[in-house]
């Protein structure tokens, strides 16, 4: 799909592919050196899907994030997105397809406002030229990026230089900057770390609000977020699906207790 | 011995420890553990004077040491083993140790002594002494890093998840080599992960949550309680 995406605010219309995974992953495989990061990771994600990704250290989270975002190439395997063959292609053109990741690091601009953090990423879904050109798509932008705010709850905050938000807040801004760009699937690394017991209550509601319109994939070690908003968890350990189903399935499956208790 | 009372510590803007008080006796071996990302790692950072608490209190016996130096809680009898273990890879093991080992108040027959316990303890390090610590194996990068840590005659080791990353053969030994440390009478504040280790080990455990330490058990205790395990540490 090549859809002009440099106008508008709405997503183009998808093609027919009711029934079909937003996303699918074939035997994907990493290798550094010696070491398999990731071995023959098989999975489909639904649209609309909320999936956790959970493992113990090392399990290769990271990894496969890195490679749905093209900061990695597979050394085998396959990536699909809406039908098409996204593996291997670079980051920003992975951004293009409209996937989006929130980093652990925190990537906004400390000393612009809020505001203005939010508008750089809406900005990405125009070409410069014809954003000074055309005066619609520059109320379009900034349309978006208020909208964007509203939904991350910065909205009475647009002003602030991002550098006086809170910790809580400015992972949720890292959140609207990737919503901003205007994806279909976003991928959550670990929302809520370094964040009080209220914050991670307040961002589990943002992440619920904003997955009515998304397909969200969520790495996450709090198991109490991880349970209230996945309804697919996906385990991997030593790089390879360990076991895959609902909540309930997964807390039941005496191979995953023993994988994180080390019994 | 070493007592943390209502300790808070930032990175930044980010609130990680919310007010942990945790205390270890002479010679003791105490379990903490938790998930990735509970603040265990910064506690540890926090007592080794790598970070500065905004508030709360840090003592080893008696003295207060809150926001003191590193190399003055070294001089004290602090160790400290990071999760990166911090090994010079291009020293060889030797070296390595004696970065430890060639203190001024240190005689020579002393040295001695202490390298042959070491090399005692971990039998590989005398083999590999002309090796390059960055040609060690994981396993051996570990026993490294706490042999350094002991080079220094530390009353207590702060160890973060020695085991991380190492196959079931070696987390054995490095079992042993807390085993041998505990008949030292040396004490042992213990960041893990792997909770049968840690029960095997310890004498009292601390389960941290949020940057709050939430349950405080023996290990006997602890062990016969399946849910608090399974509540804190499970899925």
């Amino acid at each position: 799909m090549t859809a002009d995406r440099s106008r508008g605010l709405a997503a183009p219309a998808p093609a027919d592919r009711s029934g079909a995974p937003l996303l699918e992953t074939h035997g994907l495989t990493v290798r550094f050196g010696g070491l398999t990061a990731l071995n023959n990771v098989s999975i489909a994600v639904q649209p609309g899907e909320i999936r956790a990704i959970i493992g113990p250290n090392g399990a290769g989270k990271s990894t496969f994030f890195n490679c749905l975002t093209g900061v990695l190439r597979p050394s085998r395997g396959r990536i699909l997105f809406n039908g098409e063959d996204i593996t291997g292609l670079p980051p920003h053109q992975i951004s293009r397809k409209a996937i989006a990741r929130s980093y652990q690091i925190t990537n906004i601009l400390p000393g612009a406002t809020v505001l203005e953090n939010v508008r750089i990423a809406a900005q990405s879904r125009h070409h410069g030229w014809s954003l000074l050109r055309h005066h619609r798509a520059y109320t379009d932008v900034l349309a978006r990026a208020g909208a964007v705010l509203a939904a991350v709850g910065l909205g009475d905050k647009a002003e602030e230089p991002a550098a006086n938000l809170s910790h809580g807040e400015q992972r949720n801004l890292e959140i609207g900057i990737a919503l901003a760009t205007e994806p279909k699937l976003l991928c959550l690394d670990e929302p809520t770390a370094g964040m009080s017991v209220a914050e991670t209550h307040a961002t589990v509601e943002l992440i619920r609000q904003i997955a009515a319109d998304l397909t969200i994939l969520i790495v996450e070690h709090d198991m109490e977020v991880v349970m209230g908003l996945a309804r697919t968890l996906t385990v991997l350990h030593y790089g390879e699906v360990l076991a895959e189903g609902a909540p309930a399935e997964i807390q039941a499956n005496p191979r995953v207790q023993e994988v994180y208790l080390k019994t | 011995m070493l007592a943390l009372e209502n300790v808070h510590t930032y990175y930044g803007k980010s609130h990680v420890l919310h007010g942990v008080s945790i205390r270890v006796e002479a010679g003791e071996v105490v379990g903490l553990l938790g998930r990735n990302g509970v603040g265990k790692s910064t506690t540890l950072k926090t007592i080794m004077g790598l970070v500065r608490p905004s508030a709360g209190r840090i003592s080893f016996e008696g003295q207060d040491i809150t926001g003191l130096a590193p190399h003055r809680l070294a001089r004290l009898g602090i160790g400290y083993v990071p999760e990166d273990r911090r090994i010079f890879r291009l020293l060889t093991v030797l070296e390595n140790l004696r970065t430890g080992l060639d203190r001024a108040e240190v005689t020579p027959s002393r040295r001695q002594e202490l390298l042959e316990k070491v090399y005692a303890s971990f039998p590989v390090l005398r083999e590999r002494r002309h090796q390059a610590g960055g040609t060690l194996s994981g396993g051996e990068q570990q026993m490294l890093a706490i042999a350094r840590a002991m080079m220094l005659e530390p009353k207590i080791v702060l160890l973060d998840e020695p085991t991380e990353g190492l196959m079931p053969r070696m987390v054995a030994h490095i079992r042993e080599i807390i085993d041998v440390l505990h008949r030292d009478a040396v004490a042992i504040l213990l960041v893990e992960q792997n909770v049968p280790l840690t029960l095997a080990v310890a004498g009292r455990v601390y389960i941290m949550e949020k940057g709050a330490v939430r349950h405080h058990a023996t290990a006997t205790e602890l062990g016969a309680n399946a849910a608090v395990i399974h509540q804190y540490l499970g899925v």
